[in-house]
């Protein structure tokens, strides 16, 4: 019997089979169809063996992850008996860039463990470091209002030499010290200003090495813009979807340990946070996102990374986290600043930029906002106020920014950069210049 | 859950033997498929299964509704006039059929209307005009401009009486199967109905050799081709246009052109190919798109299903060519505009569209004018040469009649090819660009970046980029023939073919799987 179905196909069916016309093909029977199906996806599985047991690794932390790894090591190992899995490490060897490599595991440097044990023992006080850092019975509900008001680790520490640049997590702190810079927003106020680090100019432009998950690609792109790509040389190193959370994942601290030593840089930025609001795991214990282990393990992770780079760099940036649009992320990036504000302000050469209220704030997400005002031209502001008008500043996926959002960054970073370098030449020069009456 | 990642495949290992050991009972079989089907949307967002069963169940209503009342179409009409009484009674029945389907469609548009464009329109408001209007942080549904259309099609084609009124299983299974859930073929109700009849063919034998072949060239265009491109040019190119060399930002837009191909027809490949072994078949979606001749020839090529759909429900219930020229025009205009508008809530997609309408619509017009002075000619021609026809025809006239030559008509074809893929790919400048400002520095940018140096221009960005317009050029009967042959290969083998494929494409895909350009749509 012959039939022609919409598409102008004409199939033939007789005993053997479907024909269909033009092509010429014979259908399959049902069985033989699942059978070929599933040998081919078993045979896929044994080949792809190693990029499996990556896949099972990467998945979130919990009892479906171990199971999954369980399978599939076995699989890797039937697949290595029988050689099956040589031809994908064969097409991987021509394929793996550096962009693949994850990094050494932390625990395989062997300062780092002890190494952080000294700095919270000397900086926070002589009890258990982990479990010490953060008041264990300190809830999501607690850190919000708490807000403004810090975690009580500044006045406990020991006081740094110098303290460049701190975010303003204590208000009472903050009102003792002079602030030097008016310009910044409120959670950029300095509490004292460090001696610049040395002169930037267009013969000798600071290098800057900016490090970081999907958030860092239009950072780097703002950074780059024209007028200050001649006196910012900036190294972009975004990788996606990584984070502090998850070392078996992509390792950081060990990954720019790796990477600076080779090649210092004048300044490091450091824009990660983003998908680290996921369980973690530590010495056989695994958190969930939140919870006071998981502040205590995400904030050892940060303090073990600005450690790392003590000597590596003049300065260290961290950048801190925009509020998004999904409520979980938004209640876990604030969490995550508030830790990220009192980690920094235990290390006198890194400073936070906090973003949090630029983009928005505690207020509803809107992924259009109004340019902070140092940001829109004098002559917007004085002569048409009706022309600032919001500026879409965020992606559609409620999490990341744009290149306008990141230029607004850019900008802070650019500033806070004019406060550290002696700044000689371009446009952050000028600006420099002039708002010292130089 | 996308097609080419670990969970999919563990997904469709336990759906494709089920589903074929199911389907000689009816009811658990379709059952099943729409189970499973919701399984797979859940993979995303578990919150918008009720929205999916919202709009089954008053697509399903309405689509009931207006049977019961005789229908709208004229097949239905004819069917009721005759069953029916008195005039005013067929005159009610018309009426509430008509107020059915029109709260079933504005039910469906409602729901696309709400999740797509809600947050469009204030942000609008709000930007142009400083209207502050309440914030709803919105989630768009992966794939909601997909089913709310074939939710549309659904109670229309009912309506007219082209498709039967089905089962509440069979609209749920229709609205929510995997395959084209998220992102297409746009399938009408009539072709897809009738295939979950178990007489059809392809419920009792699979098309193995031709899904295989579009599976395997799927997930090489979207996890090869679209990575290299992605990572390799058109990011970076999209977001900073102004630091790029000339050079740089060509290669950028043909490599946009080339990656949205391959993402999209990638998707719908794999979704007609995983839809054949599972025992259906999908209308064609992508033929060659960048070989088309003219703006309307590309439209014809590029996201079939769509097009048909904006022609179908869109450009012939607003009166199509019927009520003269300006009308016709509008009615083009205003059915592209629509379109670039469902392809996502933002000036540009609206821009977008507007520019192809406009191209559409000068090419209409072009074409309405050459062919009345040809006409014109011709007339003059005849009423000139009255008896001494064949003396004036080989002095003048036969100009105006002679075939051009072979080669003036091949190179005719190419410029026009050329001239066409061009004018696309300015659109996809519009389409990809943030705002039209970005999109205009894009352009600019071609004349202006002569003094960048030219730095993302790799050979293997030129290769795939080449290779991948080149392959369009390929005879048609090139496929079907190396379709053929698969079909002679042994089963066993073409597994084994099929596992070495998947593991080639893995090792040279990147980590991880980039979402489908298609699926904010």
């Amino acid at each position: 019997m012959r039939t022609c179905d919409f598409s102008g196909i004409c199939v033939t069916r007789d005993v053997d089979g479907v024909r269909v016309d033009g092509v010429d093909v014979d259908g399959v029977r049902p069985a033989r169809l699942v059978a070929a199906v599933l040998l081919c996806l078993c045979l896929s599985a044994l080949l792809a063996s190693e990029k499996l047991l990556k896949i099972a690794e990467r998945e979130p932390l919990g009892v479906a992850r171990d199971r999954l790894i369980v399978a599939a090591e076995i699989n890797a190992r039937v697949a290595n008996l029988f050689w099956l899995n040589r031809p994908y490490t064969f097409l991987r060897s021509f394929t793996s860039s550096d962009a693949d490599n994850p990094g050494t595991k932390i625990d395989t440097i062997p300062s780092v463990p002890s190494m952080s044990e000294t700095l919270f023992n000397k900086n926070l006080n002589s009890q258990n470091p982990r479990s010490s850092l953060f008041n264990s019975n300190l809830l999501e509900e607690d850190i919000a209002s708490e807000a403004g008001s810090g975690l009580g680790i500044a006045g406990e520490a020991e006081q740094p030499d110098v303290i460049t640049t701190t975010t303003l997590v204590d208000e009472t702190l903050a009102e003792q010290q002079p602030l030097v810079d008016e310009t910044l927003t409120a959670q950029h106020r300095e509490i004292s200003t460090a001696q610049p680090y040395r002169e930037v100019s267009y013969e000798n432009p600071l290098n800057v090495y900016l490090a970081g998950d999907s958030q860092a690609y239009y950072l780097g792109l703002s950074l780059r813009q024209d007028e200050f790509r001649e006196i910012l040389d900036v190294d972009v190193d975004n990788r996606h979807s990584t984070g502090l959370a998850r070392p078996d994942y992509f390792n950081w601290p060990a990954y720019l340990v790796d990477k600076v030593s080779s090649n210092t840089p004048d300044l490091i930025i450091l824009s990660l946070g983003s998908n680290d609001w996921q369980a973690v795991s530590s010495k056989g214990q695994r958190y969930a996102a939140g919870t006071a282990g998981w502040q205590a393990e995400w904030a050892w992770r940060l303090a073990v990374t600005f450690e790392l780079l003590a000597d590596t760099a003049d300065h260290v940036m961290w950048l801190g986290l925009p509020p998004s649009s999904e409520k979980t992320f938004q209640t876990g990036f604030k969490m995550m600043n508030q830790i990220a504000a009192d980690v920094v302000s235990e290390f006198s050469y890194v400073t936070m930029i906090d973003i949090w209220d630029v983009f928005g704030g505690d207020n509803p997400y809107r992924a259009s906002l109004i340019p902070p005002e140092d940001l829109i031209s004098p002559e917007d502001m004085s002569d048409k106020p009706a022309k600032v008008k919001p500026v879409k500043v965020r992606q559609s996926d409620g999490v990341h920014l744009n290149l306008e959002g990141a230029k607004w960054v850019a900008d802070i970073v650019r500033k806070v950069i004019g406060h550290h370098w002696d700044v000689r030449s371009g446009k952050l020069g000028t600006d420099m210049q002039s708002e010292t009456g130089g | 859950m996308l097609f080419p990642t670990f969970t999919f495949a563990v997904f469709f290992a336990v759906v494709l033997p089920v589903s074929w050991a199911l389907r000689r009972w009816s009811v658990p079989w379709k059952a099943f498929l729409v189970a499973a089907s919701y399984v797979f949307y859940a993979a995303w967002d578990t919150r918008f299964i009720s929205l999916l069963a919202l709009l089954t169940a008053t697509s399903y209503a309405s689509a009931v509704v207006v049977d019961k009342f005789g229908g709208l179409g004229d097949k239905r009409k004819s069917k009721s006039d005759s069953k029916s009484g008195s005039k005013s009674d067929i005159k009610r029945n018309s009426k509430i059929a008509k107020i059915a389907l029109v709260l079933g469609v504005s039910c469906a548009l409602g729901v696309l209307a709400f999740f797509k464009y809600y947050n469009f329109f204030t942000d609008s408001l709000q930007q142009h005009i400083g209207i502050s209007s309440p914030v709803l942080n919105i989630v768009l549904p992966v794939g909601v401009s997909f089913f709310t259309f074939q939710a549309i099609s659904y109670m229309v084609d009912a309506s007219r009486g082209d498709v039967e009124v089905a089962s509440l299983l069979d609209v749920a299974l229709y609205l929510s199967f995997f395959p084209q859930l998220v992102a297409g073929p746009i399938v009408r109700a009539s072709e897809f109905l009738p295939q979950t009849n178990r007489k059809s063919p392809y419920l009792e034998r699979a098309d193995v050799s031709r899904a295989v072949h579009l599976i395997g060239a799927g997930l090489f265009k979207k996890v090869v081709i679209v990575d290299i491109l992605e990572r390799g040019i058109v990011k970076d190119v999209f977001a900073d246009p102004a630091s790029y060399s000339t050079i740089d930002v060509l290669a950028g837009i043909y490599g946009y052109a080339v990656q949205i191909y391959a993402d999209f027809s990638g998707y719908t490949d794999m979704a007609i190919g995983v839809a054949l072994l599972i025992g259906f078949q999908f209308p064609q979606n992508f033929n060659r798109p960048y070989t088309a001749v003219s703006v309307r020839d590309f439209w014809r090529r590029w996201h079939m299903t769509l097009s048909r759909w904006l022609r179908d429900y869109l450009y012939i219930p607003l009166g199509g060519s019927r009520r003269g020229k300006a009308r016709t025009y509008l009615n083009l205009l205003a059915t592209m505009v629509l379109g670039g508008l469902w392809h996502g809530a933002a000036g540009v997609f609206l821009v977008w569209g507007l520019y192809h309408g406009l191209g559409l619509l000068i090419e209409r017009v072009s074409i309405e004018r050459v062919s009345k002075d040809v006409t014109a000619h011709a007339q003059s021609q005849s009423a000139q040469s009255g008896d001494v026809n064949s003396q004036s025809n080989s002095e003048s006239g036969g100009e105006c009649c002679s075939e051009p030559s072979n080669r003036s008509r091949v190179l005719t074809s190419a410029a026009q090819k050329f001239v066409v893929f061009h004018i696309v790919c300015v659109g996809w400048v519009l389409f990809n660009s943030e705002n039209l400002a970005k999109a205009g520095s894009m352009l600019v940018q071609l004349v202006r970046g002569w003094n960048h140096p030219t730095i993302l221009v790799t050979p293997v960005v030129v290769s795939v980029i080449a290779s991948m317009i080149l392959l369009q050029y390929l005879p048609k009967t090139a496929t079907a023939r190396l379709t053929q042959a698969m079909s002679s290969v042994p089963l066993p083998v073409v597994a084994v073919g099929f596992a070495l494929w998947l593991t080639v494409i893995v090792a040279l895909g990147s980590e991880g799987v980039s979402d489908y350009i298609y699926f904010q749509f």
